[in-house]
Parts: C-alpha cells; sequence; structure tokens
C-alpha cells in the first residue's frame, strides 16, 4: 500500500465500490483487492455507505423454479426438483382453500413426497432404497411467509420441525402435529412446544408412512391437544368442499378434517404423494401400484 | 412459497443472524428459510439492475450458492446479514452486466475476479442509516448526487456515464470523486 498515496487509494476504493471504474484503474482496483488489506477495508466502509441505496428498490418474487435450480446447484441430500415442484404445489392449493375458509386461517399443512428416484426401481421386493436421503418439506402459514421447514431422516427415523420463530397461538391453544398417511386416517405425532427445533422420532409404522410419503400437518389445538388423536379426528365433518373445485380433475378427494371445536386441519393427503397427478392414472406407470395403498383410489367424494 | 408470500418476507438483523450461522454450519433448511426471507429483496435488486428475469434468476441463484459456500466468512458485528446480502445481490448483478457489454462490444477484456470482490464485501461495514445517507447525499450537488445513484443502482461506468451526460471523461471522474470525498466526509461528521 505503501507505493499508492492513501488519498489516492481511498478515493480508487469508493470508485471501484460505486462500480465506475474501467480500464487501467479497474485493474489497479483489482490489484490492489489481492494485496492490499487496508484497501479492501476501505472498499468494504464505501459498501455499507452506498447500501441503502439498495433499500428504494421495489422487492419483486423470483418463480417458484429458481428455488428449485438452487437446490440442485447444491448437489445430493435435496429434494429432486420434481419432487419440491409438487410439494409446492400443494401447499399452494391448500393455500388456496384456507383463503375460502377463514376458520383455517391458523393452519398449516405440507405434504412430505417420496422421491421419484427411488420409485423407479422396482418395488416387487419391496427392498429399501439404498441409504435412503432426507425429505425436506416446507410449511407455510396462511397470512405469513413459510416459516417451517421438516426434515424427514429415515436413517435414523428422525422427523425434525425447525421453526424461524415460534408460531403465535394464544395461551390456551397447543399446536399438535399430525401424519396422514394415503389412508386418510390423521395418526397424531404429539403436541409440539412450540421450540425453534423439535424432534420426534416415530414410530415404525409411521416411519413407513412417511416414507412413502404423506401429509404432515399442524393444527391449532385446545389446550393438551386434540382428544383422543386419530379417532375424534377422524369422524370430524367436513367443513369445506373448495379444494375439489380448485384441485379439478385427476385428483382424489381431499378432505378436511376438523378437530372439536377449535380444528383445524386441512389435508391434501392423497394416494398420488409419491409423484405428479398425471403418473396416477391407471396403467400408466404400472410398476409403481404396489406401492399405492388400494384405498387410495377408491376415497372418491361419495365415500 | 409463492410469490406473493415472499414479497412480504423479509428479515431483521436479529432474525437472519442465526440463520446465518445455521447456514456455515451446513444445516441446508436454514438456507431455504433465508431464501424465504431475502429473495424478494435480493431479486429486486438483481431485476433492478439486469432488467432480465432470466438472467436475474441466474445471478440470483448465484447469489444463494454463494451464501451457502461462504456464509462461515460472515463476520457478525460489521454489517448485518440483510445488507451482506444486498451488496452481494448488486455486485454479482454488475459482474453479469459487464459480462453482457464484454460479449457485445468486447471492449475491456479483464475477467472479473469473483473472490477478491467478495472477499472485501466479508469486510463490508455496518451501513449507514438511510436517513443519514439521504441527508449527506442530499448536501451534494444534483448531478453529483444523480451520478453517484446511476453508478451504484445502475451500474454505469465513468464512460457511460460521460456519454450519457455529454461531458468529457475527465469532467465525470472529477465530479464523482468530489461528490464521494463529500460524501464520506459528510458520512464521518
Amino acid at each position: 500500500m505503501s507505493a499508492v498515496p492513501r488519498d489516492e487509494w481511498q478515493q480508487l476504493a469508493g470508485e471501484y465500490a460505486l462500480g465506475v471504474l474501467d480500464g487501467d484503474e479497474l485493474a489497479r482496483a483489482r490489484a490492489l483487492l489481492v494485496a492490499g488489506p487496508e484497501f479492501r477495508a476501505e472498499v468494504g466502509r464505501w459498501y455499507g455507505r452506498l447500501a441503502p441505496l439498495l433499500d428504494e428498490i421495489a422487492p419483486a418474487g423470483p418463480r417458484d423454479e429458481v428455488w428449485r435450480a438452487i437446490e440442485a446447484r447444491l448437489g445430493a441430500g435435496e429434494p429432486a426438483g420434481g419432487n419440491v415442484h409438487y410439494l409446492r404445489r400443494r401447499v399452494n392449493v391448500w393455500r388456496g382453500a384456507a383463503a375460502g375458509a377463514s376458520a383455517l386461517a391458523a393452519s398449516l399443512a405440507l405434504v412430505l413426497v417420496t422421491r421419484p428416484a427411488q420409485v423407479t426401481a422396482p418395488v416387487e421386493t419391496s427392498a429399501p432404497a439404498p441409504a435412503p436421503a432426507p425429505l425436506v418439506a416446507m410449511l407455510g402459514g396462511e397470512d405469513t411467509a413459510a416459516r417451517l421447514l421438516a426434515t424427514w431422516n429415515p436413517g435414523e427415523r428422525r422427523l425434525v420441525i425447525a421453526a424461524a420463530d415460534a408460531l403465535r397461538v394464544g395461551d390456551d391453544r397447543t399446536r399438535e402435529l399430525w401424519v396422514i398417511p394415503a389412508d386418510g386416517t390423521p395418526r397424531s405425532l404429539g403436541v409440539l412446544r412450540g421450540s425453534p427445533r423439535e424432534q420426534v422420532e416415530p414410530g415404525a409404522d409411521v416411519s413407513e408412512h412417511l416414507q412413502r410419503g404423506a401429509t404432515l400437518a399442524i393444527s391449532v389445538e385446545p389446550s393438551g391437544g386434540c382428544e383422543a388423536g386419530g379417532v375424534t379426528f377422524g369422524r370430524a365433518r367436513e367443513i369445506a368442499r373448495p379444494t375439489e373445485r380448485l384441485l379439478g380433475r385427476g385428483h382424489d378427494k381431499h378432505r378436511f378434517l376438523g378437530c372439536a371445536a377449535a380444528l383445524a386441519l386441512l389435508s391434501v393427503a392423497s394416494c398420488e404423494v409419491s409423484g405428479p397427478p398425471h403418473r396416477t392414472q391407471p396403467g400408466t406407470k404400472p410398476r409403481r401400484r404396489p406401492q399405492r395403498p388400494t384405498a387410495c383410489r377408491s376415497s372418491r367424494p361419495s365415500r | 412459497m409463492d410469490r406473493a408470500t415472499r414479497l412480504k418476507a423479509g428479515g431483521s438483523s436479529r432474525e437472519l443472524v442465526p440463520l446465518i450461522h445455521s447456514i456455515a454450519r451446513g444445516e441446508r433448511p436454514a438456507l431455504a428459510i433465508l431464501y424465504q426471507r431475502t429473495s424478494a429483496k435480493l431479486f429486486g435488486i438483481c431485476m433492478h439492475l439486469l432488467g432480465s428475469e432470466s438472467e436475474a434468476e441466474d445471478v440470483l441463484q448465484e447469489v444463494y450458492v454463494t451464501v451457502w459456500q461462504k456464509a462461515a466468512r460472515f463476520e457478525e458485528g460489521r454489517a448485518s446479514p440483510i445488507t451482506w446480502l444486498a451488496v452481494l445481490a448488486r455486485n454479482k448483478s454488475i459482474d453479469r452486466l459487464r459480462l453482457r457489454r464484454l460479449r457485445t462490444d468486447s471492449i475491456d477484456a479483464a475477467a472479473d475476479v469473483p473472490d477478491e470482490a467478495d472477499s472485501a464485501l466479508e469486510l463490508l461495514e455496518q451501513s449507514e442509516q438511510s436517513e443519514r445517507l439521504k441527508h449527506c447525499l442530499d448536501e451534494l450537488e444534483e448531478r453529483q448526487q444523480a451520478m453517484i445513484r446511476s453508478a451504484f443502482l445502475e451500474g454505469a461506468t465513468y464512460p457511460e456515464l460521460a456519454a450519457r451526460e455529454a461531458v468529457p471523461l475527465g469532467t465525470m471522474k472529477s465530479w464523482i470523486r468530489r461528490g464521494l470525498l463529500r460524501l464520506r466526509g459528510c458520512l464521518e461528521q
């Protein structure tokens, strides 16, 4: 740095951070960036000085595909792109439906999907895929940014719910976690404590459902949780129908289930969670049929 | 995670710092949450500079991949995460702009040096308050203020600004240099 007068490199640092340099001056600034910690620090200070200008720019939402592409670039260990897309569809459908039923405003739901890579393997033997990768699902609230992440690690048989911040519920309410497998009967995974990271280690049967693809949902319940768990839950009345319209053809029945008076879970569980809807048409993907519980196929609105 | 949701997203430093730490430890879900919170702001910056959705999307990807790789080098206390991210998005967008120009007129063949540029970003100081910067920019001559804005928010270089204002290159340089000097003086008061 000694070769360049202080005033001069300070000025150059400002010009570099501002982005106006080109040609020889730019080359000189770049050389100083490599060689001069003081110069680098001054560039850093200039970024700090000028950064508030960026607040003037209006935000804009990128397409959902961008996040998928980022996940793909970060490599293995992430859900494959098709899965994430499908998951988003589900969550979006849920959002749309919840908007039509204000009682559901506090509820959340998401779908964990199995990976197509596993599904393409022959399933006749029911052999587990080697070293199954964790499944990750994002969960969104009606009036907030999505802020929960569920990670299912089949190897450790552990489900981790990570919340970016605490969910707002009243003192007299708790959140209960549910898994709704393809048979449509919700099973309680217990009450969530409300900490940023909660861990559930479900039993073998629930684990298998998660691995196959199931809906995870969080309901807001009276303190203590939903009485009698799945039993009460399963008998609850249907409270809304708009999903059938939103989902359109090619989907199985999606039921909204209530728990006592406080309810609120919306399930988009269905038998095609392990793949996109068009693949669920009978006959199009015969090798995948054994994975699909037969109960799914018959769960039409008339049921 | 739809567009409307992300548009409402944001994040205070208090919320984002633990996320950056989690990312530095390799926790992938934390990156997803960070993306949820910050992608609308960053994508707005990329779109503003690049004007093309597909290019802005490419750059946005680069930004989050960089965050994933370099979160450990983010120094808490120097700058808020959102400032770090915003400047990172701005710088990467400008790199892309330069690359685009390089392709069209093949002048200034110097390749960018992203690693060095990023290392300067690691030393990003605590950001000025918007109000304070606004006050100090207002102290400048109107054209100085306009040129500084154009440079930082549009990626315009000295030759481009000179051509745009139809003034000699030397004149443009001295406007901006005097402007930066005064700006620094005002901000350091």
